[in-house]
C-alpha cells in the first residue's frame, strides 16, 4: 500500500518514501536491527530524513544517502541493545530452524559477523556499494574496507557452513 | 568495483545464489508503509508546529474536517494540522463521527475553510479515577444523556485528541526505547506545548522521567518526580516514576 495521496509532506519526499521504504527496512534488519522493531526504527528514521531533506543533493544518488541514516540508527540501536542485554537479532527470523529459506539462511549469517565487517559485507555484496563508498560513508579508510570485506566473506562462508551443519543435525 | 575488490576472494557460487536472492527481498514490509507513513507525516507536523492550531483556548464545539486535502499548504498551521490528523484517522481506518456529518470516509475532500483546525481537549484533563462506592446502585446514577450532533462532535475532538495523543506519546517511547532520549524528550516538549493538561499528561510525565534518567538528567528526573507526586497525587502511575528512578529496565513500568 503507497503513502496516501494527500499529504502535508512534498511531492518529492512522498516519492523517496514509497520507493525507499522498503529499501530502508530490509537495510536495518541486515544491520541487526530486530524484525519486531524494525518499523519503529524506520519511523525515526524517516522523520530524521525529512528534516534533513531539504540538504540532500539531488544530483547524488539516493541509496547512499538514505543508507547513512539506516547505518546511524542501527549502530544506534546495537548500542542501546548492547547495554540492555538484550540479544541482538534473535527475533529477526521466523522460527524455522529446519529447511531455512536462502534469505533466511544469509541474514542468520549475517548475525553471527562481528558489526564492522558485518556493515562492509552488507554494503558491498548486498547494496552493491563500491569500496570508496564504503570508505566514504563509514569513514573508514580504504584499506581497513579491503580488509573487513576480506575477512566478512570469511566469516560469512564459515557461518552459513555452520549453520547449514547445525540445520542437517536436525533433520 | 575497483581493482582491490578483484584482489579479496569472493563469494562461492552458491552462496552468490543466496545472496542474490537475499538481495532482492524487499517486499515484506510494504503492508506496513501507509501506517508508518502517517506516524512520520504527524511527527513532521507536530515538530514544525507544536501548538497546531490550538489558540491556547479549548473551544469543545470544534473538530477537525474529514480527510482535508493538500491545498492546506496554502493555508499556513491551521489547515496542515488538520490534514494531518484527517489523513491519520483515514490511515488507521477509523470512523470518527464529525460535527458537521456523518462518519469520515473516503470520499473526495470537501471544500477546506478556516474552521478546520483542531483544538486541545474538549474537556480538562481527567482527575485520578472516579472513586468507587459500595453503596452506589445502578438506578442512582444519572440518566446517559441523548447522543445528539453537538456531544457526537465533542465526543470526537475527544476521541481525536487522545489518538493523537497517544501517537505522540508513541513516538517518545518508540524514541526512548531506541535509545534516542533527546528525540524522546523532544517529543514529549511538542506534548506538554500541546496538551499541557492532556488526557495522557501523567503517562507523559512517567515517560519523560524515564527519559531523563536514561539520558543522565538524574536530578531533573527527581525534580520532574516529585512536581508528578505534587500534581498527581495517588497517581496509578506513581510506580512507574519510583521504579524509573530506580534505574533498572528490570523495575521499568510502561505507564
Amino acid at each position: 500500500m503507497s503513502p496516501p495521496e494527500r499529504s502535508v509532506l512534498s511531492d518529492e519526499f512522498k516519492t523517496l518514501f514509497d520507493a525507499e521504504f522498503a529499501y530502508v527496512c530490509r537495510s536495518l534488519q541486515r544491520l541487526g536491527v530486530r524484525h519486531g522493531d524494525v518499523l519503529d526504527v524506520a519511523q525515526e528514521l524517516f522523520v530524521t530524513v525529512h528534516e534533513r531533506f531539504v540538504d540532500f543533493d539531488r544530483a547524488r544518488a539516493v541509496r547512499p544517502w538514505l543508507f547513512s541514516f539506516s547505518l546511524k540508527f542501527a549502530s544506534n540501536y546495537r548500542r542501546l541493545a548492547r547495554n540492555k542485554a538484550v540479544e541482538i537479532d534473535t527475533d529477526t527470523l521466523g522460527a524455522r530452524p529446519s529447511n531455512m529459506e536462502a534469505r533466511d539462511l544469509v541474514l542468520r549469517a549475517l548475525v553471527d559477523l562481528d558489526f564492522d565487517r558485518r556493515i562492509v559485507l552488507v554494503m558491498h555484496d548486498l547494496e552493491g556499494f563500491a569500496a570508496p563508498e564504503i570508505a566514504a560513508i563509514t569513514l573508514a579508510p580504504l584499506n581497513t574496507v579491503y580488509s573487513r570485506l576480506r575477512l566478512a566473506r570469511a566469516d560469512f562462508r564459515a557461518a552459513v557452513a555452520r549453520l547449514e551443519e547445525g540445520d542437517r543435525g536436525r533433520t | 568495483m575497483s581493482e582491490r575488490d578483484d584482489e579479496i576472494e569472493g563469494l562461492p557460487h552458491e552462496l552468490l545464489a543466496l545472496v542474490a536472492r537475499e538481495r532482492e527481498g524487499y517486499g515484506e514490509y510494504r503492508d506496513a508503509k501507509a501506517a508508518v507513513f502517517a506516524k512520520v507525516e504527524l511527527a513532521v507536523i507536530v515538530h514544525a508546529d507544536p501548538r497546531g492550531a490550538d489558540d491556547g483556548t479549548p473551544s469543545p464545539g470544534r473538530s477537525p474536517a474529514p480527510g482535508a486535502g493538500a491545498a492546506a499548504f496554502a493555508m499556513g498551521a491551521r489547515g496542515v494540522t488538520a490534514v494531518a490528523i484527517g489523513s491519520l484517522i483515514l490511515g488507521a481506518g477509523a470512523a470518527f463521527v464529525l460535527g458537521h456529518g456523518p462518519a469520515a470516509d473516503h470520499s473526495p475532500a470537501p471544500t477546506v475553510t478556516s474552521s478546520a483546525t483542531v483544538t486541545g481537549p474538549a474537556s480538562p484533563a481527567p482527575s485520578a479515577a472516579p472513586q468507587e462506592s459500595a453503596s452506589v446502585r445502578v438506578g442512582d446514577l444519572p440518566a446517559a444523556p441523548s447522543v445528539s450532533h453537538a456531544s457526537a462532535s465533542g465526543h470526537s475532538a475527544h476521541a481525536n485528541d487522545l489518538t493523537l495523543e497517544r501517537e505522540l506519546l508513541d513516538v517518545a517511547r518508540a524514541a526512548l526505547a531506541h535509545g534516542n532520549t533527546d528525540g524522546a524528550i523532544a517529543s514529549l516538549r511538542r506534548h506538554a506545548e500541546r496538551w499541557p493538561r492532556g488526557l495522557l499528561a501523567e503517562e507523559r510525565e512517567v515517560v519523560w522521567i524515564q527519559a531523563l534518567v536514561a539520558g543522565g538528567g538524574r536530578q531533573e528526573a527527581e525534580e520532574r518526580a516529585a512536581r508528578f507526586r505534587r500534581d498527581f497525587p495517588g497517581s496509578a502511575l506513581a510506580p512507574a516514576v519510583d521504579a524509573a528512578l530506580v534505574g533498572t529496565s528490570e523495575d521499568r513500568q510502561d505507564p
